[in-house]
């Protein structure tokens, strides 16, 4: 019998989004922030600091949108029916494609809207058509590297698809920063590095860097495909975190063969325990020896009561000894591999990066990856987990002190990491690596002033604080400028680097008293809990 | 523990799902919170429970006034979710010892007493399998556990007659309850099974539309009708 009713699928997904058929659907906050913002950006004349303060929000806002549309693939809450359906694989995906189209569907628009802000208004029918199609441009290559991953079962596909959308971005990005009309914002002092850095450190960027300098050197561009050979096959090398945002993000309900076996691996290991082991385990409950010197060190700061409920309540923490003995390899290794890079450039006659930067920067992928796993242990107690004290009789307050305790000094072994990352993007700039040194820490420092703002936004994220409405969408606006603007002032506007650390300092006060003041909302039950 | 309920009002948008409900438990009994669907039955057993945002009305245990900040009252109810809530890469183990440690029991007696209840629910076997690989049935056996090992004075239990559980596991349920309410604990629990309702229990609440309809022993309540009559009466009112 033939289950999948390819009429009826395409009948079912020609629909509209359920969203659109409501008659009053619920305003997000960042839906509302977001033309805000950018209608600031068109009218009022801007400054650096205020242009810096609305492209932190704006990032933020969208940034924060993305980040909700992935969890909404991600907690499934869209596949979930379709697997009590016959419904194909296919159908599920492109179901989930048309979400993504319609989520996104002012991309361009708001897109354009920036891009019209940072390059200082309409000049002429083509600059006005030059704004458009970068709108376009982005939007496609934003939305391509969402549909290459739902649309390819395969990694490798979703690989190549990948890198052409990050050479797109690239692409983007370029033909802003070089644009004769640039406004404030692409001339602000932060955007044309970090457009720099996103050229030097996506595959995307490698391409267009090779294709750049094969041309300009030679006029060959048949000279430059074997370096694009060489840079698609670094690009597949950022396989582990592809892999990852497709098992994240996307396919949690659709796993591969192979993850299924995995899986069933996993569940078949388990032996039925014996009444004496449980015995055993309950009299002396067994305790998580930590692995690596570093994380015997950081056990050793907390008592053994909180010891207990940070085992148990708190996220794991990064493999700090392994973090530290890649680095130091890659440290030692990078000398040979520079002058082994150095060499294979002089003789192959191509200039892409000074030096050994192209094999370094290959160097730096997993390095990156690393840090991004140390970012995000860094986050704080999760929203889901709210629910569960919620039940508990157990002091939130507590949990949340300790949960900050055990993210500062979480924070604090990442210092190294952001300096050493500072000082690698000052080489790339072709400064000093002390000059990069100071912004590392700089960035390290408003991380750990933000670490309570975050804490709040998740466990608003888990709860149902939102019921309150208006009120607490105000209230969490009006707090959010104040420290943003703060934060920015203090970090990026000030020239003085020192007095931004001092700056960063009143904002970690301000995050530090907007959290007292949500958990004192949270013990008067001013808000749900569950629905 | 005395209970007592003071006009307590919650709303979802234009949606009152609970409408000035009012009412007092004494202690050592089992009250069964039955009602059509969307009547506020698992909505009054949250706002009980402290996890509502409520626009009046107040708990009180014993007289004092419910909040969560009050870790001390909290520590003296349990309260079950129809889906339980856990730390999933938790073993079962390692749940019920955390429990016991948040209510403060894991002293003296603690090891016999949940050998005692993992092999009443007959999970013992599983003790020390992660939380995110046991069946629903299977998990509302290990939150049952941990809130019998607790022994609080109020167990607020949402739907646990449909919880998954099998036949050994609700006898075991009905077991402990007993024995739990003749030692003066209060058992709140919302049903739907009205054959159930009307075998296990000392009081009934009834909920109309977020409304308290009738509260009162069993036996008063059975003199206005059997409750399935009462409730077909409900619906087409």
């Amino acid at each position: 019998m033939k289950l999948y009713r390819r009429d009826w699928i395409r009948r079912f997904l020609a629909q509209r989004p359920p969203l659109q058929r409501r008659p009053w659907p619920r305003i997000p906050w960042w839906t509302v922030l977001r033309p805000f913002l950018l209608l600031l950006f068109a009218v009022v004349p801007q400054g650096e600091v205020e242009a810096m303060t609305g492209l932190l929000l704006w990032s933020f806002c969208t940034f924060y949108a993305l980040s909700v549309q992935a969890n909404h693939l991600r907690e499934g809450n869209g596949l979930w029916p379709f697997t009590c359906l016959p419904a194909s694989d296919e159908a599920v995906l492109r179901y989930i494609r048309w979400k993504v189209v319609w989520a996104s569907r002012w991309l361009p628009l708001e897109a354009a809207a920036f891009l019209y802000a940072a390059t200082g208004g309409w000049h002429s029918v083509s600059h006005v058509a030059m704004l458009l199609a970068a709108g376009g441009l982005i939007w496609v290559a934003t939305l391509g590297g969402v549909l290459a991953v739902t649309a390819w079962r395969s990694p490798w596909f979703g690989k190549l698809a990948t890198l052409l959308c990050l050479g797109l971005i690239a692409i983007g990005i370029t033909a802003l920063s070089q644009t004769p009309r640039r406004g404030r914002l692409l001339q602000a002092p932060i955007l044309t590095p970090t457009a720099k850095v996103i050229a030097n450190t996506t595959p995307g960027g490698w391409a267009v860097q090779v294709v750049e300098a094969g041309m300009i050197r030679s006029g060959e561009w048949k000279r430059s495909l074997p370096a694009l050979g060489l840079l698609a096959l670094l690009a597949l090398s950022v396989a582990p975190l592809h892999a990852k945002i497709r098992r994240e993000f996307v396919f949690p309900l659709i796993p591969t063969e192979d993850e299924e076996e995995e899986e069933d691996e996993e569940w078949g290991e388990l032996e039925p325990a014996r009444e004496e082991e449980v015995v055993e385990e309950l009299a002396a409950p067994a305790q998580k020896v930590p692995s690596g010197w570093i994380e015997r060190f950081l056990d050793a700061r907390f008592s053994e009561e909180e010891r207990w409920l940070a085992n148990r309540l708190l996220f794991p923490q990064a493999n700090w000894s392994r973090l530290y003995r890649t680095a130091v390899l890659i440290l030692l290794a990078l000398p040979l591999l520079s002058r082994l890079a150095a060499l294979w450039i002089e003789k192959s006659g191509m200039m892409v990066f000074t030096g050994g930067g192209g094999l370094a920067l290959f160097l730096i992928v997993p390095v990156l990856g690393n840090v991004s796993d140390v970012i995000g242990r860094q986050t704080p107690v999760q929203g889901r987990a709210i629910l569960t004290f919620g039940l508990l009789p157990v002091d939130l307050r507590r949990v949340l002190a300790l949960d900050g305790r055990v993210a500062r000094w979480r924070h604090l072994l990442a210092l190294p990491w952001f300096c050493w990352l500072g000082a690698w993007i000052g080489l790339l700039q072709g400064a000093s690596w002390w000059a990069g040194v100071i912004p590392g820490a700089l960035v390290w420092v408003t991380i750990l002033a933000l670490l309570p703002f975050f804490s709040i936004f998740a466990i608003s994220g888990g709860s149902r604080d939102q019921k309150r409405g208006w009120v607490s969408l105000f209230w969490i606006l009006t707090l959010m400028a104040v420290a943003f603007s703060g934060m920015t002032v203090c970090v990026m506007a000030l020239m003085e680097q020192w007095w931004s650390l001092c700056g960063s300092v009143v904002v970690w006060g301000m995050s530090l008293a907007f959290r007292e003041g949500y958990l004192r909302w949270y013990e008067r039950n001013g808000f749900d809990l569950i629905g | 523990m005395l209970v007592e309920l003071e006009g307590l009002t919650k709303a979802y948008g234009r949606k009152r799902a609970l409408d000035r409900v009012s009412a007092s438990f004494s202690p050592g009994k089992v009250v069964a919170v039955v009602g059509l669907n969307g009547a506020g039955k698992s909505t009054l057993l949250h706002a009980i429970a402290g996890l509502l945002y409520l626009r009046h009305g107040v708990v009180r245990f014993d007289g004092e006034v419910v909040t969560r900040d009050r870790v001390d009252l909290r520590r003296r109810m349990a309260f079950l979710p129809d889906f339980p809530l856990f730390f999933e890469e938790m073993t079962v183990l390692e749940h019920l010892s955390m429990v016991l440690r948040f209510y403060e029991r894991d002293g003296e007696g603690s090891t016999e007493r949940v050998l005692e209840l993992l092999k009443a629910f007959s999970i013992v076997g599983l003790a020390r399998h992660p939380l995110a690989a046991l069946s629903r049935g299977e998990l509302y056996k290990a939150a049952l556990c941990g809130v019998i090992a607790a022994g609080p004075s109020l167990w607020l239990l949402d739907e646990p007659m449909a919880s998954g559980m099998d036949g050994l596991g609700l006898k075991a349920f009905r077991h402990y309850a007993r024995e739990a309410v003749a030692a003066g604990t209060t058992i709140l629990y919302t049903t739907q099974i009205l054959t159930v309702a009307e075998t296990f229990c000392d009081e009934v609440v009834i909920l109309d539309h977020g409304r308290l309809h009738a509260h009162g022993p069993l036996e008063a309540i059975r003199r206005e009708g059997d409750l399935e009559v009462i409730l077909e009466t409900l619906s087409e009112g």
